[in-house]
């Protein structure tokens, strides 16, 4: 028995690339259906059922796209265009420190978070501010997970903001506590079992955190969502951004889903010679999805960033805030109506799809149209609005007289609200302003969305003095923050019952270790991680989580762990930590130098002098570092696709007759 | 923009860089166009001959061009800086002194032709014929060629850890050598940076056109037009066909001049970068069926202490039509089905694997030249075309082996010095 290839052809071939998390997403799903309304035959290819390897290209005639199945045949298949769906870069710039277990992706910290019982104290670091950095912050604190969370921008260009995310999720994040740092990482050191000393230089000096984690979160670069290289070939990569759901990330689905639109409509438009009366529709769909993208970035052009005299909203960012369509002018004087405060021009619109009564109507920003955003008269007060903004931007205020107010806030933390509790009200900054008394916790109305996080989210009505109630938009309970690590852990999952434990042998040492986790998640509770364990791709693509169980080689992050296996951690050297090309030891100055000296002026020549990606993790540790440092080479890299092939091994079938 | 030159050199690889650094040499004024983004998208030259398929044309000479002595007096007067020469052979120790690991080199080690070796496709009887009379003549040669049986000739394969064969027979050639291209380029590059300037040296230039006293071509800033004096050398690869069908063929036909060689055709050739979990041995390149394969390793050997785990393996594919280099209908047989077949036996029945772990494939379109063209290089045009005191000339043999590509661009300079 030999390996068998068979042949395939398409117009248009969509693959998943390696560690992608969702397949398809959602702009998969819009590319492919445009496309085949176009008359193109469209191949995807993709985790599970085809696993990609590798993609071939064929400068001006597309490409050759190699997949396996399940059954282990090897698909070649021939496409006139491919469009390679990337996962989003996890890694900040290398610095002393990177490649150990101490830091982690975004999506892997979710995973630990999700699914095992790793500590996030004594406090966790997010490098990057963009809303999943922040968000994902929200959510440590929320649950008690880390009592203190911090997360850090790295300077990136960020149009007139400091930051990279959405005012709203900024907002919410230090609300509950959370602080936003702007520095220079210097390096990362081990201090003891789950312990970690990150250093940052900022502009008072050099600032030492003692962290239980860091998270690389991003992003960290403003890069272009779909690259063509070489130029005209047909031969694209589309970064993914969506989430499995919707409100998960809104931001990341629209660009996404408009993207997804965008490239469909260009490559029909390259391939079908002849479209006839649907020309116009395309080029109408071309027109719309670079405008939708475009309104993506207007929050990073038009920020909201209101200033503060003292603890206070200065006046004029008052005045501001209180002329905002989606603000009340006057229905709050006489009853409970919702304050929609998201002021940044952002493409979500969740509030206003779940709003029964139609009350609002986000129009904003269109030619000739005077902005909408809350209609007051129709608000019934329901509070659907507030159970689904994904950023707790939206409140319901009641200015009943001159001395109090009723002020409701959603609330997602692990505690639950009993009228009469002293609750600490916090401004948008998460300043304590004073305290007032909680009159109600409602549960949502029936039909809400629940919130992301473990507990149903619920709304909070507390008894306000007036003049707060347009400062405080946060609740704090009195002994928060600072709750100790066994609280913190048990608040994760309150209801679980505690799952068995297998014992296994690890490296020869009995362990015990939760039944049903996978070996990757096993090695980060047992405080064992790897370097190599970091990326926990779901596909087992990166090929760098490499463990012999029971005497066979295995990925970690694909087997789970069973009573009485044998684990041995591999015995080959873990990658060089501090370099850019960690599996070839490749430094940063070196590859630096090799361009200068070499004075190059193309990617595929920087590659090919300096070979960073040729090592084992096929550029996914070091691709976008790299991708800097020739933009610091004056390379022009923007637009440039790591085509290299492939991304992971073939097993032999057996041997004949053996 | 330069007033006027001697010589324009056109062209995109390593060629180019030689035959512009000769002309240097010798004194001549060079303007060197490249139509390409840079020197280093140019992948047609091999760091070895892999001297396949043996044609008759494959001769002791051809051979002898592959030796120490003989391709480091080729590659070291062109080169500016060292070319340091690291020998997996004790014989070859390399002498007291300085060496710089990070400098262009050429690495010797033997070269094994094995036969009969279970499940691997054999070198076809006619062509083993040619191995055999390449001993005999190698041995008059004083080349020293060895034959091996059984497992001596098989373990000798590089990353062989298959099942020993009795069958296995092979011959090896000790000390044939392959050069580190990029650091090669890199080194000339230099070297013509430092002389050339920014004027004189122009990548990514536009559309170059031959005009009737010298060239014209678009760069920053606007067209410029170069008077030449004494000619202009273009050096023929895959990725300047386009311009030579656009440029070189009509002036050709317009002048009524003849071919003096010209390419059969052209060969996308595999390169497959397989790795192992166990280090390999450099010592030797290994020819089995279609395959030659190597250890992939730059700088010293053992540098750093790092173990090889990278085999090198190159297969000639698909034959495609020259029109349609470099890309073209022909170019969907690279990673055919029989390209998978022909490494999965390399990897069972050599390699002794159970997993295909491959790191890398890259096609390569080269030219392929009539195989008696190959082992006569004194004359390295493949067309001349005389208009007065000037002379345009296209030059055959720019891409393929290193040790050809300098050899042919050496002379090629040398016309026109």
């Amino acid at each position: 028995m030999s390996l068998s290839v068979r042949e395939g052809q398409f117009d248009l071939a969509v693959v998943a690339g390696p560690r992608v998390p969702v397949w398809p997403s959602v702009g998969v799903r819009t590319l492919t259906a445009l496309a085949s309304e176009m008359g193109l035959t469209v191949g995807v290819f993709g985790f599970p059922g085809h696993r990609v390897t590798g993609v071939l290209p064929l400068p001006g005639s597309g490409g050759l796209v190699l997949a396996e199945d399940p059954q282990g045949r090897i698909h070649r298949i021939s496409a006139r265009a491919v469009v390679r769906l990337a996962a989003p870069n996890p890694f900040p710039a290398p610095f002393p420190g990177w490649r150990t277990e101490g830091l982690v992706p975004l999506r892997t910290a979710k995973l630990l978070f999700e699914q095992s019982r790793v500590r996030w104290t004594p406090a966790t670091v997010i490098l990057g501010t963009g809303n999943g950095a922040l968000r994902f912050g929200s959510r440590l604190i929320e649950t008690e997970a880390s009592p203190m969370v911090a997360c850090v921008e790295l300077g990136g260009p960020w149009g007139g903001k400091s930051f990279a995310g959405w005012e709203v999720e900024r907002r919410r994040f230090e609300t509950l506590g959370g602080r936003v740092l702007n520095g220079k990482l210097l390096r990362l050191d081990r201090k003891g079992p789950g312990l970690w000393e990150l250093r940052l230089q900022d502009a008072r000096g050099v600032r030492i955190l003692e962290v239980g984690r860091v998270v690389a979160a991003g992003p960290f670069h403003d890069q272009p969502g779909v690259r063509e290289y070489p130029p005209g070939s047909c031969l694209y990569e589309m970064e993914q951004t969506g989430p499995a759901a919707r409100p998960d990330d809104v931001e990341g689905w629209v660009l996404e889903e408009e993207r997804g639109r965008w490239l469909g409509a260009r490559i029909a438009r390259s391939l079908v010679a002849d479209l006839g009366e649907r020309k116009e529709a395309l080029e109408k769909t071309l027109r719309r999805a670079r405008a939708r993208l475009k309104a993506c970035a207007e929050h990073q052009g038009l920020p909201f960033a209101p200033a503060y005299d003292g603890k206070w909203l200065s006046r004029d960012a008052l005045e501001r805030l209180r002329s905002f369509e989606g603000v009340p002018r006057q229905a709050q004087k006489a009853r409970v109506v919702a304050s929609l405060e998201c002021v940044e021009s952002i493409p979500c619109n969740l509030c206003e799809k779940v709003c029964p009564e139609s009350a609002i109507q986000i129009r904003r920003g269109v030619e000739g149209e005077s902005p909408t955003f809350l209609i007051e008269s129709d608000c019934t007060a329901c509070g659907l609005c507030l159970a689904a903004c994904p950023s707790g931007a939206a409140v319901m205020l009641h200015e009943r007289d001159q001395s109090t107010s009723l002020l409701t806030l959603p609330w997602s933390g692990a505690g639950d609200w009993e009228a009469g509790d002293l609750a600490t009200l916090v401004n948008r900054k998460g300043e304590r302003l004073g305290s007032a008394r909680v009159s109600t916790q409602q549960a949502l109305p029936e039909g809400a969305p629940s919130g992301p996080g473990p507990k149903p989210l619920r709304l909070v009505q507390i008894e306000v003095p007036t003049h707060l109630v347009w400062q405080a938009r946060g609740l704090r309970a009195p002994r928060s923050p600072g709750v100790d690590a066994e609280v913190g852990e048990a608040s994760l999952r309150p209801d679980a019952a505690e799952p068995a434990r297998a014992e296994i042998l690890l490296d020869g040492e009995k362990r015990l270790v939760r039944e049903g986790l996978t070996v990757s998640i096993a090695l980060f509770e047992l405080g064992r991680a790897r370097g190599g364990d970091a990326l926990l791709c779901p596909d087992g693509s990166c090929g760098l989580c490499d463990v012999t169980i029971d005497g066979v080689k295995q990925r970690a992050c694909q087997v789970k762990v069973r009573r009485g296996m044998a684990i041995r951690l591999a015995a080959r050297s873990e990658p060089a930590p501090d370099a850019l090309c960690p599996c070839l030891g490749v430094s940063e100055e070196r590859a630096l130098e090799r361009m200068k000296q070499g004075k190059l002026s193309s990617c595929e020549a920087a590659v090919a002098v300096t070979h960073v990606g040729d090592g084992r993790c096929h550029g996914q540790l070091c691709g976008a570092a790299f991708r800097k440092l020739m933009a610091d080479a004056g390379i022009d890299s923007a637009e440039w696709s790591d085509w290299r092939f492939p991304w992971t091994d073939w097993q032999l079938p057996p041997r004949p007759g053996g | 923009m330069p007033a006027a030159v001697d010589v324009a050199v056109i062209g995109t690889g390593v060629a180019t860089l030689v035959a512009a650094r000769s002309l240097l040499e010798a004194g001549r004024s060079v303007l060197l166009l490249n139509p390409d983004w840079d020197f280093f998208r140019e992948d047609s030259e091999l760091p070895l001959d892999p001297l396949w398929p043996l044609q008759k044309g494959v001769t002791p000479r051809r051979i002898f061009r592959s030796l120490p002595d003989q391709l480091l007096s080729r590659l070291r007067p062109p080169c500016p800086g060292p070319v340091e020469f690291w020998s997996t052979d004790a014989a070859d120790a390399r002498p007291e002194g300085y060496h710089d690991p990070e400098a262009p080199h050429a690495r010797a080690r033997g070269r094994l032709w094995l036969q009969g070796q279970a499940g691997v496709e054999s070198v076809r009887t006619d062509r083993w014929e040619r191995v055999e009379a390449l001993y005999v003549e190698a041995s008059d040669a004083g080349l020293h060629p060895q034959t091996l049986e059984g497992i001596a000739a098989s373990a000798r394969f590089p990353g062989f850890s298959g099942p020993p064969d009795e069958r296995a027979r092979g011959i090896l050639l000790p000390r044939l050598c392959d050069v580190d291209v990029s650091r090669y380029r890199t080194g000339l590059l230099e070297y013509l940076r430092e002389r050339l300037g920014a004027e004189l040296m122009v990548s990514r230039a536009g559309p170059v056109e031959l005009t009737s006293d010298g060239v014209r071509y678009q760069r920053e800033g606007g067209t410029a037009i170069v008077p030449v004096s004494r000619g202009v050398l273009a050096c023929w690869t895959p990725r300047l066909t386009p311009w030579v069908d656009s440029q070189f063929t009509p002036l050709l036909k317009k002048e009524g001049a003849a071919w003096a060689r010209e390419p059969t055709g052209a060969r996308v050739w595999e390169l497959w970068t397989l790795v192992s979990r166990d280090p390999v041995d450099p010592s030797v390149v290994g020819v089995a069926g279609d395959l030659t394969v190597w250890v992939s390793g730059e700088g010293a050997p053992g540098r750093g202490g790092q173990d090889l785990r990278e085999l090198a393996v190159l297969r000639p594919g698909a034959r495609v039509g020259l029109s349609g280099v470099p890309a073209d209908a022909g170019a969907r047989a690279w990673v055919s089905a029989e390209s998978f077949a022909a490494v999965e036996n390399l990897a069972r029945s050599l390699l002794g694997w159970e997993r295909f772990s491959i790191r890398s494939v890259r096609p390569r379109v080269l030219m392929e030249w009539p195989a008696e063209q190959l082992d006569d290089l004194s004359q390295p045009f493949a067309a001349r075309v005389k208009r007065g005191d000037r002379e345009t000339a296209l030059m055959a043999v720019a891409d393929g082996p290193i040790a050809d590509v300098v050899e042919c661009a050496t002379r090629a300079a040398e016309a026109f010095a």
